[in-house]
């Protein structure tokens, strides 16, 4: 018998599939050839080992992410709807209208953020350095911003047992809120106008909400 | 009521899953203490990937409570929720468009192995089980597959050629491949 065919008649020989007559020439095979015979004993070797490995353990915060799962699923149809119907349905449903202050309030900004954009690349040279800390701090701020950290806090202990999937979501929407608000906190600084301070505030509810949101999914 | 008497170790899986079926959360956490490890296990081994073993331990354990109402004992719980734990993972190389090799007996890769393996005629170190995780996830998806499923998990090459949808001669052929790769990537490593 050839080392190739025994070989690759091994895996049957060793799992007992062989018929006998196969099995004997094998054996006679093994007994004196040593190439054919340390292959055998390597793939024994191997079968005994993956018999023998050991469980694995996942994090312990599986069960809690199942559990969150299924408290999901098995809310009343109703409720469901309710809890579904989050930060990003909302968003996407609604319809904005506006009427013409908000539209002359809207080209007022995109005005100043132009003039501001023009200023900024004129003067690229000059050590233009914002200080945050002269910036105009809206009267109702300072408590939503404290809101807003509370929530935060919150967040980052439950999120750990949140589905990946949501977190990213979340982590993109908390993103792009920040972006947009760190853009309108600059504008802020050069313009005191009332519907910049609306939009400002929006952008500080829109993240509460999203946090509030997203908070609920732990309950 | 149910759940202070479904947490006893002593309960049978299948009174557990009778009330985890009617909504006692304390018997299906009993149900996920016990085999949890077993379903985590077999998806790291079968995926080579912790966070897709996670995210499919999950789908399990989901899917495996949408479904308790339908288990009726007829088989054993755990052989149940295993094969329950091998479709999803299955299901999910398939959303995945991984291929499964399929090659015939004769295939010429096996050749090439078989080749390697008379030509390394010294003996392969003692197999320590770390070494033989890392070696298995380095497999191709469907020699993973089968070697995790007959040499790991113990299925017969009939139960294993009904999930992946082979011949019994396939999943022979893949399995001896899978050990004649696993035994020349140990060699390798030594």
């Amino acid at each position: 018998m050839e080392c190739r065919v025994v070989v690759s008649s091994l895996s049957d020989y060793l799992d007992g599939s062989l018929a006998t007559q196969e099995i004997q020439s094998i054996e006679t095979h093994l007994a004196h050839c040593h190439p054919c015979h340390t292959v055998k004993a390597d793939i024994s070797q191997i079968c005994l080992a993956a018999k023998e490995l050991p469980l694995r353990t996942p994090p312990r915060a599986l069960w809690a992410r199942i559990q969150n799962e299924i408290e999901f699923e098995t809310v009343a149809p109703g409720k469901r709807e309710e809890k579904k119907d989050s930060w990003w349905k909302r968003m996407s449903e609604r319809r904005f209208t506006f009427n013409l202050p908000q539209l002359a309030g809207a080209s007022a900004l995109a005005f100043s953020l132009m003039v501001f954009g023009m200023y900024h690349a004129l003067h690229q040279d000059s050590t233009i350095t914002r200080d945050t800390s002269t910036s105009v701090v809206l009267p109702m701020e300072t408590e939503i911003q404290s809101k807003i950290q509370q929530k935060a806090i919150n967040i980052n202990t439950r999120r750990q047992a949140w589905n990946p999937e949501i977190r990213t979501v979340y982590d993109n929407h908390l993103q792009r809120i920040d972006n947009s608000l760190n853009r309108a906190r600059q504008t802020f600084v050069t313009t005191h106008d009332q519907d910049q301070q609306k939009m400002l505030m929006d952008l500080y509810n829109e993240k509460l909400q999203l946090m509030e949101d997203f908070e609920r999914i732990e309950k | 009521m149910v759940g202070a008497t479904t947490t006893n170790i002593a309960v049978p899986d299948f009174d557990l899953t009778q009330a985890a079926a009617s909504g006692d959360m304390a018997a299906f956490e009993t149900l996920y203490e016990r085999h949890y490890r077993r379903v985590y296990s077999l998806c790291l081994r079968m995926l080579a990937n912790a966070t897709e073993a996670e995210d499919l331990t999950q789908e399990v354990f989901v899917q495996l409570f949408r479904k308790l109402g339908s288990f009726r004992g007829e088989s054993q719980f755990t052989t149940w929720l295993h094969r329950l734990t091998v479709n999803q993972v299955l299901m999910h190389f398939r959303k995945k468009g991984v291929k499964l090799e399929k090659t015939t007996e004769e295939g010429d890769e096996l050749n090439d192995i078989v080749q390697t393996g008379t030509e390394r005629p010294s003996s392969m170190p003692v197999v320590d089980r770390i070494a033989l995780d890392d070696a298995i996830a380095q497999l191709p998806p469907g020699y993973r597959s089968v070697f995790v499923l007959h040499d790991v998990e113990g299925y017969e090459h009939e139960e294993i050629g009904k999930l992946l949808g082979c011949s019994v001669g396939t999943s022979k052929s893949q399995l001896h491949k899978a050990r004649m790769k696993l035994r020349m990537l140990l060699t390798k490593k030594a």
